[in-house]
């Protein structure tokens, strides 16, 4: 047990977190589903649907009241959740993130029926979207703190031989990526809750240029669109520097493989971005879209978590908290 | 005696000091969700000014589409018994609508300059219907602040979405059939309709501030009546095609013919 309480969590917790994590990965791609198929609006009131718990599944409605009733299962499981990680003594930290995640589950949810009692203003649909992120980061990070990788993470972190530098620069990095592909979400965001993906009809180039000029710049999404576009290979720079400083500390045990994910993740996604153009908006690839675009955040998210743990775990991080100077240590 | 909810919540949450920091979040989150409670449609306004003139000059014509139509989209609709029972296969949507000899259908005609004054809206309502799983019709035209009644002939599950920019939008269910809405419109637009349940169901209701306009029939003929003497701009508007105008001058008792082409080509 560490000094914040932590220690190995018990079968069900694990079995709890990962499964919290996956359905909200799933929840996810149900509220892809909803956007991509145009069904937003199918269902006019909220909470209920047409005054009812369970009205007929057709049409549209089969996309948003699934929605529904998948994020309703899924904020049911986060908030038991809680009560695993509470009564089985999880450490405070998880348990905070669980907390969390209940909490931002609870404000998804009000998003998610203010945006169609409001006919989906892009603001609140955005922020429905990407809110959506950040509930995913955290039941992620909980299946991940609660995992037994976690534990053998913990071990092996101060024993293992890794260059301090190299492991800031890997953090840096690591965070940078993660933060700039949750700003690239929020642009997706905005484009699709915009109806901005076909702002611009082909790809790579912009109205067959590198850069749209004049009244093209003009047309109805085509700067949110772009900009979407544009920002996209800053990211993918981004995760595949992080991915490369990452494989330098493979002393640090999931690291390579992480790395490995984060690449193979960045150029799925590029390509799923270029499909969604080249099929005019073909639902399972805009769908797969946002949904790769969430692994690519969550790859993020975990490698920067991972290495902050590292970090705290390193002797460097030892001999500081002892009071000696850092020059020292190394 | 008022219900007590904080109490209540502090005596269930005693057991589990973790639970603390959600108390504070149930009040508001009740009466943000009774915030957002659609509310009832705005009265009719009577727009201020002087009264506008019917005279007895009158243009009538056809409406055609020269060359080969563009390709019109294509649904299945298997995503509802109802409809697909309705309508077999592929069904091609009537987006560009063409009869024999050209004939364009759906063709919204509508004086947008030479008309002044205000006039009043008819009390009697124009129906929009929801039958077979298409809006019947297409294309409808009504005054500003005249009643749109919307109903629903199919026995499945329809929503009404009226994506308005000028006037206010509004998102209806219509979970069965006998269902009725009635709506007014007090600004000038073109109002897209949908259904999101079943997304190939498309409409455009026209609000027009004056009662000089038309909607071609499947015989592309249009005949606009009532206007007094004078010149008048008149555009021909179509989903698909772009927009098309034309300028005429009518005296007293004239009834002029125009004919208006449009050319296969396309909107963006």
């Amino acid at each position: 047990m560490s000094d914040d309480g932590e220690m190995t969590p018990s079968r069900p917790v694990r079995i709890a977190a990962r499964t919290v994590a996956v359905s909200v990965f799933l929840l996810l791609i149900a509220g892809a589903l909803v956007t991509s198929t145009g069904s937003g609006l199918a269902v006019p009131d909220w909470p209920l649907s047409y005054g009812k718990l369970m009205p007929p599944m057709v049409g549209g409605i089969l996309y948003e009241h699934g929605h529904r009733m998948i994020a309703a299962t899924v904020a049911t499981m986060v908030g038991l959740q809680i009560l695993v990680l509470g009564f089985r003594r999880t450490d405070r930290t998880t348990f905070r993130l669980g907390l969390a995640a209940f909490g931002a589950i609870l404000a998804q949810a009000v998003l998610g029926g203010l945006t169609v009692l409001f006919l989906l203003p892009p603001a609140i649909s955005s922020a429905h979207a990407g809110l959506a992120q950040i509930v995913f980061a955290l039941t992620a990070t909980i299946a991940l703190r609660t995992s037994l990788f976690w534990a053998r993470f913990t071990d092996a972190a101060p024993r293992a031989a890794v260059e301090h530098g190299l492991r800031a620069r890997a953090s840096r990095l690591a965070l940078w990526a993660a933060g700039a592909t949750y700003v690239q979400i929020l642009l997706g965001a905005i484009v699709r809750h915009t109806g901005a993906g076909l702002a611009i009809p082909d790809w790579p180039l912009s109205f067959g240029k590198v850069v749209p000029t004049g009244a093209e710049w003009a047309g109805d999404g085509v700067l949110a669109h772009f900009t979407h576009r544009t920002f996209a290979w800053a990211v993918a720079a981004l995760v595949v520097a992080a991915a490369l400083a990452l494989r330098k500390l493979d002393a640090l045990p999931g690291l390579r493989r992480l790395s490995t994910l984060w690449l193979v993740l960045v150029a799925l996604q590029v390509a799923l971005g270029a499909t969604s153009v080249w099929t005019t908006k073909a639902v399972w690839a805009t769908s797969a879209h946002l949904a790769v675009g969430g692994l690519l955040w969550i790859a993020g998210v975990l490698a920067a978590v991972l290495l902050a743990r590292a970090a705290a775990l390193s002797p460097d991080a030892a001999v500081a908290e002892a009071g000696e100077p850092q020059e020292a240590a190394a | 005696m008022r219900p007590d909810f904080r109490s209540g919540a502090s005596k269930s949450m005693k057991t589990f000091p973790a639970f603390r920091p959600l108390r504070g979040g149930l009040v508001p989150l009740a009466f943000l969700i009774a915030a957002c409670s659609p509310k009832a449609p705005e009265a009719s306004k009577v727009p201020a000014g002087p009264p506008g003139k019917l005279g007895t000059a009158a243009v009538a014509g056809r409406v055609i589409l020269e060359g080969v139509p563009p390709a019109n989209t294509r649904v299945t609709m298997t995503t509802d018994p109802f409809c697909n029972g309705r309508h077999p296969g592929e069904t091609e949507m009537p987006e560009v609508a063409v009869g024999s000899e050209g004939a364009l259908e759906n063709v919204l005609l509508r004086v947008t300059e030479g008309a002044s004054g205000v006039y009043p809206a008819p009390a009697e309502a124009k129906t929009l219907d929801q039958k077979g799983c298409a809006y019947s019709p297409r294309v409808l035209a009504i005054m500003t602040g005249q009643p749109l009644k919307i109903v629903s002939s199919d026995a499945t599950i329809h929503n009404v979405h009226a994506a308005a920019k000028e006037n206010r939008a509004f998102n209806l269910g219509m979970p069965a059939p006998g269902a009725r809405y009635t709506r007014t419109f007090e600004k000038p637009e073109i109002v897209p309709f949908r259904c999101d349940v079943h997304p190939w169901m498309r409409a455009f209701v026209a609000v027009v501030p004056h009662p000089f306009f038309a909607v071609t029939g499947a015989d592309g003929r249009f005949e606009i009546r009532g206007l007094p003497a004078g010149t008048y701009t008149v555009e021909a508007w179509h989903e698909k095609l772009p927009t098309q105008t034309f300028t005429l001058t009518l005296a007293d008792g004239q009834a002029a013919t125009r004919d208006v082409v449009f050319s296969a080509v396309p909107s963006a």
